[in-house]
């Protein structure tokens, strides 16, 4: 059996992995210093991006399409609550803790399923922002 | 304002009466349900639990033969729900399908039987149940319920199975982007990816509807006190004239929303069920609940469900547009944080090595929404340190060390195990799952490098994986071939294909033409020529329906025509008909007629397929061709996987199963142990082996719904 074969790659698979050698070496290495303007760190950085995009894209336009948006969205609505203020996240996962019963005495058990996955995700989010938020962003 | 006042109470009244009336109207028309109909349905959603199968959430219909007329079974089938006929005495019906029933047996031709129960989807999505009294007894009704849960199941995965399969390629070009569309989206319900996306939608959505709340809590220092609360409720600001203006049209939207809610509820025959109703709305916003209404083509529930999201996206603009500055400002507020210098050192190298070991391990197709969230979040990361020069990619020769030898060690490491993997088989059992009864077809879902564990098969009836004969209780030989080697000659099944490539190898093989020409109509018709030439523009289809069963149709018909292009291949060109609106009155023959132009076929051959309807009713077909009747032979055509024909000489101990565009020519003997079954693991694993099988494979006989799992 044909060693590729028998590995099932594909050849896009192999430019991957090139682009993120690529990419890591750009990081831990001080490519400015060694070549020319061309070949800036940052310009490195965003074009490696770009063509992990462009793979992604060529490989599945469809599925690029439907993906980009909900990501973009579902990051900012996780940056956006990371960055708010703590004692908003932890009341409102109270106040859905509250809703569960009263949502399960009315009959409700789907309604009650979803507010106690939004009380849990709230807990979660403020605890991700008590223990990592000081040691991701300063002040 | 008094006048606005006046009007939004002259509408809220009449919305008041408007549910009142379908309050009354469902109540009448519940009261007229019979005692014993009343008391089986309790039956069947309670002890048979249909409720929780998606065929059935729609409501259905049940008669109880012995005290109902056979024309009220014909009207209850038109009117759009599942039919449930509960035999208890002696009755036959010919509508929708023909079959007889007693308390204890069923029997019929059109439908499928299995254990007693017969189940036939008659029109889209409208299936017919008829169900022995007997099957409701103490002692039966365990089985019935685990029987009609394994049929759910099996049409489940089979229809999964199905339009994903060769046999969907059948469409027209703009039909095949809408349903590649469709899968694709339907696949996109499936992942993590929109999972998370619901839920930060419905997060936000909260979050910013009690934020008001939450900052009236908190508006007068550390702790949260409720008169803070009532004080800024007090000071609160009054809505301008815009905003008034969005919430009345909201307002409206949601009134014109429980109104179609109301009026579904009572089309489904539950009245004004608020239950009904409640987990209406929760099925549609549900991500199960979507995909079902995409994969059934139930436009009435996708639309509650895209009116549902439309109704939550403007809510959400109007709640957004109090908040929106606040918003965009902590958005920016992050893009401009500045970021720890360990945090920006470490998770770049490190997701990048995890987007290594998901494209090593797994490959991009399994985990692209993973690798496209992490080039997301490098993107961010960089932009951020790009504008904040929080820290200056300075990494110490032991750190860069570290992060080389993972990167190595992951690509080879990696590549050893994949490749290592690859000459080492698991093993698993045929039917996975743990259910008492499990019935035909069965998909099989297999990982890369499974073969399966020992299975012995012994029941009557042949079995098929995929389109290989494996199992054949009659005969000690099976081979499966290419349909090019067919002989007539010889015990046969030959199995059903895209009618392209039937036609294309009938074309050239007199033999296999003579075999699946069909003495009774059938939807595909080859059309006999000797005079071509003019009058193509008047192409004239005659469709004679007898009237005596439902005649299927789904949506708007199509003829397909196929013939030999000028290049030697078969061109299909498509054209609609008209609307068949329906016979208008039982056993009355009623002829439907299409005249269409053609474009101008120098091909000795021409066949006909008329898709959106089945061979079920129809008498005959003619076609004629400038007013002169053209003479007309039907061919056989088949269900997705199914045996368009086959033949079986008495004694013969070999059978030839043909293939239309067969690889993998699957022969072996089949030795049965002494209590007579073959263990049919062995052929199996040989497909498995060759990759002649994809991931999915479908487990089928020739009668649907045989039980290939019952309880002891």
């Amino acid at each position: 059996m044909h060693f590729r074969e028998a590995l099932s790659f594909n050849s896009l698979d192999f430019i991957f992995v090139g682009v993120i050698f690529v990419l890591l070496v750009s990081v831990l290495f001080p490519v400015e210093e060694i070549s020319s303007r061309i070949f800036k760190r940052e310009k490195i950085v965003y074009f490696s991006i770009l063509i992990f995009i462009l793979l992604l894209m060529f490989s599945n336009h469809f599925q690029f399409l439907l993906g980009l948006p909900p990501i973009v969205f579902s990051l900012s609505v996780f940056l956006i609550g990371f960055n708010s203020d703590r004692k908003y996240i932890y009341l409102m996962a109270l106040i859905l803790l509250a809703l569960v019963p009263i949502a399960l005495i009315l009959g409700f058990e789907n309604i009650a399923d979803f507010f106690a996955q939004g009380c849990y995700l709230l807990l979660v989010l403020g605890v991700l922002k008590d223990i990592f938020y000081e040691k991701i962003f300063k002040g | 304002m008094k006048r606005f006042l006046k009007g939004k109470k002259r509408i809220f009244i009449a919305f008041l009466l408007f549910l009142a009336t379908l309050l009354l109207s469902g109540k009448v028309a519940l009261a007229e349900n019979f005692e014993k109909e009343s008391y089986y349905k309790d039956v069947l959603e309670d002890d048979v639990g249909v409720k929780e199968l998606e065929d059935w959430e729609e409501g259905f219909d049940i008669v109880v033969t012995s005290s109902v007329e056979k024309d009220e079974i014909e009207l209850k089938s038109i009117k759009g729900r599942n039919l449930v006929v509960l035999c208890d005495s002696d009755f036959s019906s010919n509508y929708p399908i023909s079959f007889s029933c007693n308390k204890k047996e069923v029997a019929s031709n059109d439908g499928y039987v299995s254990n007693r129960l017969l189940r036939k989807e008659y029109a889209s999505s409208r299936t017919i149940f008829v169900i022995p009294e007997d099957l409701f007894s103490s002692e039966n009704i365990e089985d019935t319920r685990e029987l009609i849960h394994a049929i759910d199941r099996s049409d489940k995965s089979a229809g999964e199975f199905y339009e994903d399969s060769v046999f969907e390629i059948e469409e027209d070009s703009e039909t095949s982007i809408k349903e590649v569309v469709f899968k694709q989206i339907r696949k996109f319900f499936k992942t993590t990816t929109f999972e998370f996306f619901k839920t930060s939608l419905f997060m936000i959505i909260i979050s910013i509807t009690f934020y008001p709340m939450l900052k009236g809590l908190y508006s007068n220092g550390e702790d949260p006190k409720l008169s803070n609360l009532i004080n800024s409720l007090k000071t609160r600001k009054k809505l301008s004239k815009g905003r008034k203006i969005f919430l009345f049209i909201i307002l409206c939207l949601f009134i014109i929303y429980l109104a179609g809610l109301f009026l579904i509820s009572v089309k489904d025959g539950h009245a004004a069920n608020i239950g009904y109703i409640l987990s209406y709305i929760e099925d549609s916003f549900t991500l199960s609940g979507l995909v079902k209404s995409v994969r059934l083509k139930n436009y009435t529930r996708l639309g509650v469900s895209f009116y549902s999201y439309f109704l939550i996206f403007i809510y959400l603009i109007f709640v957004v547009s109090f908040y929106f500055d606040k918003l965009r400002n902590n958005f920016l507020r992050i893009l401009n944080k500045h970021i720890e210098e360990k945090f920006v050192k470490f998770s770049i190298p490190i997701i990048l090595i995890s987007m290594l070991v998901s494209v090593i391990f797994f490959g991009i197709s399994d985990f692209y929404y993973y690798i496209l969230f992490s080039c997301v979040l490098l993107f961010l990361i960089f932009n951020i340190n790009a504008k904040t020069f929080s820290f200056n990619f300075s990494y110490s020769g032991w750190e860069k060390t570290i992060f080389i030898l993972v990167f190595l060690f992951t690509v080879f490491g990696g590549t050893w195990i994949k490749y290592k993997r690859e000459f080492v088989y698991k093993k698993e059992d045929l039917i996975g799952v743990p259910d008492d009864v499990v019935v035909l077809p069965y998909l099989k879902d297999i990982e890369r490098k499974t073969l399966i564990n020992n299975y012995r098969f012994d029941k009557d009836m042949p079995l098929f994986v995929g389109m290989y004969l494996v199992y054949s209780p009659t005969h000690k030989r099976i081979e499966n071939k290419n349909i090019s080697e067919f002989d007539a000659n010889g015990s046969y099944y030959i199995q059903n294909n895209k009618t392209e490539i039937v036609v294309s190898n009938m074309l050239n093989n007199e033999e296999l033409f003579d075999v699946l020409k069909s003495d009774t109509p059938t939807t595909l018709v080859m059309i006999n020529h000797d005079t071509w030439g003019v009058g193509w523009e008047s192409f004239k289809v005659n469709i004679y329906f007898s009237c005596e069963k439902y005649v299927r149709k789904e949506g708007r018909m199509r003829a397909d025509f196929y013939y030999i292009g000028k290049d030697g291949n078969v061109v299909r060109e498509s054209r609609e008909l008209d609307y068949f609106t329906g016979c208008n009155e039982k056993n009355v023959q009623q002829v439907y007629s299409s005249i269409f132009a053609l474009s101008d076929i120098s091909s000795e051959y021409l066949f006909m397929k008329l898709n959106g309807i089945t061979n079920l009713g129809i008498d005959k077909i003619t076609v004629s061709l400038g007013g002169r009747l053209l003479e007309t032979d039907y061919i056989s055509v088949g269900d997705s996987y199914s045996v368009l024909a086959s033949k079986f000489n008495e004694g013969d101990d070999n059978v030839s199963n043909y293939i239309f565009e067969n690889n993998y020519n699957l022969s072996f003997d089949i030795s049965s142990d002494d209590g007579g079954s073959f263990d049919i693991s062995g052929p199996i694993n040989e497909l498995l082996q060759n990759e002649v099988l994809g991931r999915e494979f479908l487990i089928w006989t020739t009668q649907k719904y045989y039980p290939i799992r019952v309880k002891d």
